[in-house]
């Protein structure tokens, strides 16, 4: 039998089924065509009723009832309320207690005038600049005035700026900031609690800070290299190193280029630094070596590279 | 359907009985016993009542009704017992074909019993066809539905109902040479 068939024998199969068919007396039972019948005037039943009963729902008010417009006015008499009650403290110069609870600054006797203006001045700065991780808006126009208020530094309060900003752990917090921006702001507040020559000056060191450091919610890293190792930036890391930048340039906490990449989780990083003769052993401050971070953060490719080289 | 939709129950009865014989016969080829059919043909038409107020005229009724179908078969024929169904068909042939009158009553008595067999053996035939051909093959001649509708009742794309509808004339043709 051959399994190939004309297409037009498709009619002759169902031609012949329906022959057979319609001489089939097979019909439901009776009790089911009741059922079925039954079923189908009760939905019929309650589909009217229901189409009744939202047509005429007495229970509602009627659409063309005046009383929207008693809720109408109503709800425009308590707007208006509000906006008188709210009017007498819109021209009113807003306060700022919180600058006030983040910078506790002692009291100094070379600046005892200009003391509170500036680390009030610099306060709104760091609140402007991180608070979030995200720089904010500019400060409002009465902060700026105070701002400009400020009398220009004399040579000892110069002096002593640079001496806070020397002493004051920027690069410490600069590499950390790198790192995770939002972490990083999240700590920069309590930078100018640090001991200083003056809050001011201190307040005036870390604003100055993170003005160069944070941008867009991000930290930029101290040195050309780090920040190269930090962004991921191979090019330029390399062309970096070619110039003769120093992979052993470690920052505050110790913490050498090559710790940064494995920081960073950058394999491809670390591999660069060790092809240019990076101390693989060179540990941080708190003694941790680059193999003992990479270890500690499961990157088996950065162990992989840094036991080649016989780091320990 | 429409009609029914907004509460016209006279509607529903005439849509019923314009229909009755066909889904039940569908029903009754695919499942192959007769109290089942019943059943399942309840099952279709209450669901049929109470989705009366969803029912969008996106498709031809019939494809919605025997998509209906077709799904309660499936659930149907998944959820019972093969051999039970298998079991009872028997008997349910053998009633179907007894009540069939003769093609044409001129017919010779000899050639009278060889409609009866030949109606017979085509109706046992298409039960024994594979549920998915039987399915396909039924619904084009019992609901008169195009490829296309079968293939939206079935769920199936068009080419893979197309198949099942050439793979279901071989398979009759050859189960009728076995019978023959």
């Amino acid at each position: 039998m051959s399994t190939h068939e004309p297409e037009d024998a498709d009619g002759d199969w169902v031609k012949r089924y329906r022959e057979a068919s319609d001489t089939d007396a097979a019909t439901p039972s009776s009790a089911t065509r009741e059922a079925i019948l039954a079923e189908g005037r009760r939905v019929a039943a309650a589909r009217a009723a229901n189409a009744t009963t939202h047509q005429f729902d007495t229970k509602q008010p009627a659409a063309n009832q005046p009383r929207w417009r008693l809720a109408a006015v109503g709800t425009v008499g308590a707007a208006v309320f509000a906006a008188v009650l709210m009017f007498p403290h819109l021209g009113s110069p807003p306060s700022h207690p919180s600058s006030a609870k983040m910078v506790p600054a002692p009291a100094v006797a070379s600046t005892p005038v200009n003391e509170p203006v500036a680390a009030s001045a610099a306060a709104d700065a760091l609140e402007n600049i991180v608070v979030t991780g995200a720089r904010r808006t500019p400060p409002p126009p009465s902060d700026r005035l105070a701002r400009k208020a400020r009398p220009a530094p004399t040579r000892e309060a110069a002096e002593l700026d640079r001496n806070a900003e020397s002493a004051h752990p920027k690069s410490q917090d600069a590499t950390d900031a790198a790192l995770g921006g939002a972490q990083a702001a999240r700590m920069a507040p309590a930078a100018p609690a640090a001991p200083s020559a003056s809050a001011a000056s201190a307040a005036s060191a870390a604003s100055a800070f993170l003005e160069s450091h944070v941008v867009g919610g991000a930290v930029r890293p101290q040195s050309a290299l780090s920040s190269s190792v930090v962004s991921g930036d191979v090019a330029r890391a390399g062309a970096l190193l070619d110039d003769g930048a120093n992979p052993e340039q470690m920052d505050s906490m110790g913490r050498t280029p090559l710790m940064l990449a494995v920081i960073a989780h950058r394999d491809d990083m670390v591999g660069l630094l060790l092809a240019h003769h990076a101390n693989p052993n060179a540990a941080d401050n708190s003694g941790q070596t680059p193999l003992q971070r990479a270890r500690l953060d499961q990157q088996t490719n950065i162990v992989r590279l840094l036991e080649r080289v016989g780091a320990h | 359907m429409l009609r029914f939709g907004c509460g016209d129950g006279a509607a529903f009865e005439a849509l019923y009985r314009r229909h009755e014989a066909p889904v039940f016969r569908y029903l009754l080829r695919n499942v192959r016993n007769e109290a089942a059919a019943n059943d399942l043909l309840q099952e279709v038409w209450f669901a049929v009542a109470r989705s009366a107020a969803r029912y969008q005229p996106t498709a031809k009724f019939t494809t919605w009704l025997y998509t209906i179908a077709h799904n309660k078969t499936v659930d149907a024929i998944r959820a019972s017992r093969p051999e039970s169904l298998e079991i009872a068909a028997d008997f349910a042939d053998d009633a179907i074909i007894d009540k069939m009158p003769a093609a044409d009553a001129r017919w010779e008595p000899v050639n009278e019993l060889e409609a009866r067999d030949q109606a017979r053996a085509l109706v046992r035939a298409v039960e024994q066809l594979p549920p998915e051909q039987r399915s396909a093959f039924l619904l084009q001649a019992e609901a008169e539905m195009s490829v296309d509708d079968i293939a939206l009742a079935t769920g199936a794309s068009f080419e893979t109902t197309k198949s099942r509808l050439r793979y279901a004339r071989t398979k009759l043709r050859q189960l009728l040479w076995e019978f023959a």
